[in-house]
């Protein structure tokens, strides 16, 4: 081989090598095992249901007083969680949030004419549970782009205004989102930092409600996380 | 079982027993209450005088009027007539739904009568208008809530209805009137 | 017997002049210038009944009724009051002879009172003497289960009297009409001890509601009910000005009981106990469609001049305590 094509092969592999540089992992990458992120969640309105203030009529049945039409207003709020990865494609989550929804209660339909109203307070809303994500691609935690599906549920806990009455109850969350991945190179001990998406389906059982049953609304996080 | 009746202990106890009422109403518009009247009159409380009942069971109380103006019937110019509870000596008796009255109040009164006794109010309190001077001295007003009969239809009674105001003495006067009849 | 000495003793209707009532009005007595709530000191209350009857009802049915309507008190959870019967009597119930008595008694000249009960205090003590109640046999009565048209039920008019028996007032829970042809009829009520009873043959009024387990409950309670209700308290204003005899109701959205007060004092505060800790909703109206007097002493004026109005502000009343100050503001007709 002459000179010149010494220096070709050897600009050629530096090349090669200036080109993955970003995916190095992809001949040897680094195996991330956990993962930390926090971001915004944003829970849609959430009914609660209708009651009617009643009275007892002559004949034994009812007739309204007034009305009432109860719902938590939609929230935005901050949410953290740690994943472990179990397997190449599933990984599962401890996550918490905090949101402050306001809590709205219609009155109307008096029947005395009072002018209809909207009571309102704000509840401190916490969660703090865990799920199972399930990446929809091999090597998803070293993939650029990578979707998943999710499932999880947990501990709700709504405190009302001046903290005197806590109501209690249970969360549940199906949805889907994708993480991309910003960095995956080893830096400042890390072994990936990216974004993360997700939709869910939030359902909730009792705390704050007024007529026993589940109730569910839309549910969207964005969060930035770090992979270890 | 008979009670045992123990007139000297019963006697202590009341001599220092107070006592009161509360009942159960048959509600009544004024129309009702102005043709069902005896008589119907404005006047100035001169005496409120608490005495037991003539079979001496309870304590009653007779009101002394200053009679103003009679709006229905005329019984002369001073009216006496009785309600249950008053004071008496060392206690006072208040019935839940009959009116009280002090010395110098302005009222206007529903009576009733059964044969030649002393009248009474209808009612209770429904039988009973307080009068009182506005705030801004510009004349006399009937403060109690007035019910006005329906007009031919069935009506709702609303809490709140701008239109149920303070009655001017006048206008109440007027209305007593006209739905007592007219008479005198 | 040397008589012991005794104050006047005025009796009034509005418990506390100087601070508000918890509410669905108890009666009040002032003994040596403190305001005494009028109540039964000792359990069982001890009543004898009449041994006389009236068309449709005979002596024995009258006790009966009284039997279940005194059951039906004695019965509410959160409350220990217990009687006792201790008899029949030829005695009239309208005196005061130290015998709590309850049975019909012809009185035409009330001919529009159903019954009434009385009282007789202690004027040294505010301890309870005695009550009794008469039932107007100038009306025609009926004990029959399912009630009977043109008769008024015993049981639902006995269930209000013995309300007042045990120490509590009026209830303003409840909405009447004017009817075409004169007079007025209740067409709803959520209290027993609303003033105005149902038509005749309505048996409706034979069971409680919340506001008047609230009251009984109040005046004597179970070890648990103070631990186990709240109460919400406040202010009603008009223009920066204490209302005085304003209606508050409280609701409880979860459970859907309504329980009422009245602002009692003349700062035109208000306080409502013997509520299901939760979320409620406040209601504030003006008693301008009743004999005033028939809940409140008549040496005060009633503020009526205001719009029904809703608190814009849900209020929380925790388990054993209080909501916190409420301000209600209100506006002119």
């Amino acid at each position: 081989m002459t000179g010149i094509e010494r220096r070709v092969c050897l600009l050629a592999g530096v090349a090669m090598l200036q080109a993955s540089a970003a995916f190095a992992q992809s001949a040897d990458p680094p195996r991330p095992r956990f993962e930390l992120g926090i971001g915004a969640l944003w829970i849609g309105r959430q009914p609660l249901g209708t009651k009617a203030a009643t009275e007892t009529t002559g004949a034994g049945g009812s007739t309204a007083l007034f009305n009432t039409s109860s719902d938590l207003a939609s929230a935005a709020g901050i949410d953290g969680r740690i994943g472990v990865r179990v397997t190449r494609s599933v990984v599962a989550e401890a996550e918490a949030s905090y949101l402050k929804p306001q809590l709205r209660i219609t009155i109307s339909g008096d029947v005395e004419g009072a002018a209809a109203v909207t009571a309102t307070e704000t509840v401190q809303q916490v969660t703090i549970g865990g799920g199972v994500l399930w990446y929809l691609t091999n090597r998803a935690w070293t993939r650029r782009f990578a979707p998943f599906v999710m499932a999880g549920g947990g501990y709700l806990r709504q405190l009302h205004d001046q903290a005197t009455l806590v109501e209690t109850g249970r969360f549940y969350q199906f949805g889907g989102g994708a993480t991309y991945l910003l960095a995956s190179s080893r830096h400042f001990h890390t072994k990936g930092i990216g974004a993360r998406v997700d939709v869910r389906a939030l359902i909730r059982s009792k705390g704050v409600a007024f007529d026993g049953g589940a109730k569910t609304s839309p549910a969207v996080g964005v969060s930035a996380f770090v992979r270890f | 079982m008979t009670i045992n009746r123990a007139l000297p202990f019963l006697l202590l106890i009341l001599s220092c027993a107070a006592s009161a009422r509360a009942t159960v109403l048959i509600p009544a518009d004024l129309g009702e209450l102005s043709r069902d009247a005896l008589a119907i009159a404005r006047g100035r409380v001169a005496s409120v005088d608490a005495q037991w009942t003539e079979d001496r069971g309870t304590i009653e109380t007779i009101v002394t009027l200053e009679v103003e103006r009679y709006l229905k019937g005329r019984l002369g110019s001073t009216l006496r007539f009785r309600v249950p509870g008053g004071e008496l000596g060392r206690f006072r008796s208040i019935v839940v739904g009959a009116p009280e009255f002090a010395v110098d109040q302005r009222v206007v009164v529903f009576l009733g009568a059964r044969g030649p006794s002393v009248p009474y109010v209808l009612g209770l309190n429904q039988g009973v208008f307080r009068v009182s001077r506005a705030a801004d001295n510009s004349g006399w007003f009937v403060t109690s809530p007035v019910l006005l009969p329906a007009a031919g239809v069935s009506a709702r009674v609303v809490r709140g209805d701008p239109l149920r105001r303070a009655l001017a003495l006048r206008d109440f006067e007027q209305t007593v009137r006209t739905l007592a009849g007219g008479a005198k | 017997m040397k008589r012991p000495l005794s104050v006047i003793v005025v009796f009034a209707l509005v418990l506390g002049q100087s601070s508000p009532a918890l509410a669905y009005l108890k009666f009040g007595v002032s003994v040596r210038g403190q305001q005494v709530t009028l109540k039964w000191s000792q359990t069982p209350v001890r009543y004898f009944v009449s041994n006389t009857g009236v068309p449709g009802v005979s002596a024995t049915d009258f006790q009966s009724a009284m039997g279940r309507a005194f059951a039906t008190w004695q019965a509410v959870p959160t409350a220990s009051i217990s009687y006792q019967f201790a008899g029949v009597t030829s005695a009239n119930p309208s005196r005061d002879d130290g015998a709590s008595v309850l049975g019909f008694q012809n009185r035409p000249e009330l001919d529009r009172v159903l019954a009434s009960t009385s009282f007789l205090v202690d004027s040294a003590t505010g301890a309870l003497v005695e009550s009794d109640i008469f039932f107007n046999s100038a009306f025609a009565w009926s004990v029959a289960a399912a009630g009977e048209p043109n008769r008024f039920d015993l049981e639902s008019i006995a269930l209000h009297e013995i309300g007042h028996f045990s120490g509590l007032g009026h209830s303003a829970l409840g909405e009447t009409e004017l009817q075409s042809g004169g007079g007025r009829r209740v067409l709803s009520a959520e209290a027993v001890m609303f003033p105005i009873a149902f038509a005749s043959g309505s048996i409706a009024s034979r069971t409680l509601k919340a506001d008047d387990i609230a009251g009984i409950s109040d005046l004597y309670p179970d070890g648990d009910f103070n631990t186990s209700a709240g109460s919400v308290s406040g202010r009603v204003t008009r223009d920066g000005q204490p209302i005085f005899g304003a209606h508050v109701v409280a609701f409880n959205v979860a459970t859907g009981l309504l329980v009422g007060g009245f602002a009692l004092n003349a700062q035109g505060q208000f306080s409502i106990g013997g509520l299901s800790p939760g979320l409620h909703v406040l209601r504030v109206e003006p008693i301008d469609d009743a004999e005033v007097e028939s809940f409140f002493d008549s040496s005060r004026t009633v503020d009526i001049d205001f719009r029904v109005t809703f608190l814009d502000r849900v209020v929380v009343v925790p388990k054993g305590g209080d909501s916190g100050e409420v301000a209600l503001k209100v506006v002119r007709k």
